[in-house]
């Protein structure tokens, strides 16, 4: 797993803050959600990337200014039918990237739904970005920037167009994610947790609204 | 060998036109449009699949007809690479078309319904399985926070392909079309109980979804010989009708949530 031994130093040795987020991806099958997380965590692009069955978990980290940022990433699976499994990876998720292809209408209506349901059922205070993938193949494009620009107006999303071939934006949406979440510590209800505190303890990831340690 | 074992080749006996038809019949667009999507996704590195002239169609048309033959199944991403595997050993695409029928209507539990229900209580089913054969780790799992439902759909949905070694998935699908679907979760339970030490050593949730991930890749996994032999030897008796009623009762869990 790329990432994994980044972010973690023992206490005291580190320089300002280290948080850590739940990312999903989410979006219609082959818009390129693999892809971007492949292009983000390994800085790799494969032109066939396989099918993704079920969903894959990825960890990467950035740094921003004193802060360092370390995303669990959950690629999911994009098919209709996959849908009913897609709660078990938004549940609790800090952020989410809402994908898209340029080239595909229909797929940008997916992303619209995505977008709707995350905000009717993912935490409240969840970041969304919505990522127009493909940005190499324009001269096949379907969906105009203006329109997709300012459905993320309205509905208050980052919004990018992407190509994980180029890499174009790619560390650019997660960086623009990464400094929208919020890093302040006690960003919102601590859970108790029974013996002291529990740096490591699952219930961290999942508490609302970042969780700097 | 398969053909015989699995019923299938006195389906496709009893049954000489039923392939033909299906490739010549009205095809629901969407449907056909969601498995072209999938054909430069299926093995993608393979030779046979990198190109059109090669697999890509018979996987086309297995797939295709596959979904008009189970209206009730559709097309189902995982089956594109069981579909693939079958491709590259079997050849004859109307053999792989009878064999997938047998996977799907007669060996495995109802995986590729829309709702994946099954495959979901199967998961679950793997949870009750481990708790069963090792108490301590299944708790030290559920401790950190993995749910079983985030384990080994992949596993269970691809039947392995693509997840293990092909030699090693070969041998599991020779138990699979000789003995049937309980292979599957002896390989699932010994991936997991073998890494026990590993995963007894993950303190968090993500340490140990990774090292789940994972346990395909340990070197114990990827012996082909003595993965097959411990499935059988260490992990002492599979009973079938308890192993069914584990699976009624994990499927009834899963229909309420």
């Amino acid at each position: 797993m790329a990432g994994r031994t980044g972010a973690q130093r023992p206490n005291g040795a580190t320089q300002g803050k280290i948080c850590q987020f739940k990312l999903v991806l989410l979006g219609e099958s082959a818009v390129g959600k693999s892809s971007l997380v492949l292009r983000f965590v390994k800085g790799q692009f494969h032109e066939y990337q396989e099918s993704t069955i079920g969903a894959a978990f990825l960890t990467q980290t950035v740094c921003l200014d004193d802060t360092t940022v370390k995303f669990e990433i959950w690629d999911t699976a994009g098919q209709e039918r996959y849908h009913s499994l897609a709660p078990m990876y938004y549940r609790g998720a800090q952020a989410a990237i809402v994908v898209y292809d340029i080239t595909n209408q229909d797929t940008f209506g997916r992303a619209k739904n995505w977008v709707k349901e995350l905000q009717r059922q993912a935490s409240p205070n969840i970041v969304i970005a919505l990522a127009g993938n493909k940005s190499d193949l324009a001269q096949k494009r379907m969906v105009e920037y203006e329109e997709a620009q300012a459905y993320a107006e309205e509905n208050s999303l980052l919004f990018m167009e992407t190509s994980a071939k180029t890499a174009m934006n790619v560390n650019d949406i997660f960086l623009a994610i990464a400094k929208k979440l919020p890093k302040n510590e006690g960003g919102g209800p601590a859970p108790s947790r029974p013996g002291g505190v529990n740096l490591n303890s699952q219930q961290t990831q999942q508490s609302e609204g970042g969780c700097c340690k | 060998m398969w053909m015989l074992l699995s019923g299938a080749e006195e389906k496709r006996k009893a049954n000489p036109r039923t392939y033909r038809l299906l490739l010549d019949s009205q095809k629901d667009e969407r449907v056909v449009e969601t498995i072209a999507l999938d054909l430069h996704r299926t093995f993608p590195e393979n030779i046979f699949f990198s190109s059109e002239d090669g697999l890509q169609r018979p996987l086309r048309n297995v797939l295709v007809a596959a979904s008009l033959y189970n209206p009730d199944k559709g097309y189902s991403q995982g089956l594109n690479f069981i579909a693939g595997l079958l491709l590259l050993i079997v050849k004859d695409e109307e053999n792989v078309f009878w064999l997938m029928d047998s996977l799907m209507n007669n060996i495995l539990p109802d995986f590729y319904s829309p709702g994946m229900e099954a495959v979901r209580a199967e998961q679950e089913l793997l949870g009750e399985i481990i708790r069963w054969k090792d108490r301590e780790l299944h708790d030290h799992i559920q401790e950190v926070g993995v749910q079983w439902c985030l384990v080994g759909t992949k596993w269970f949905m691809c039947l392995f392909a693509d997840v293990l070694p092909t030699e090693t998935v070969l041998r599991i699908w020779d138990c699979l079309f000789f003995e049937g679907n309980k292979v599957l979760l002896r390989v699932s339970t010994l991936l997991i109980l073998q890494n026990k030490e590993r995963l007894m050593a993950c303190n968090n949730f993500q340490e140990m979804v990774a090292e789940i991930q994972e346990v395909i890749k340990n070197p114990k996994s990827l012996n082909c010989h003595k993965l097959m032999k411990h499935c059988f030897k260490k992990l002492g008796s599979f009973p079938t009708t308890r192993i069914e009623k584990m699976r009624q009762e994990c499927l009834m869990r899963v229909g309420e949530q």
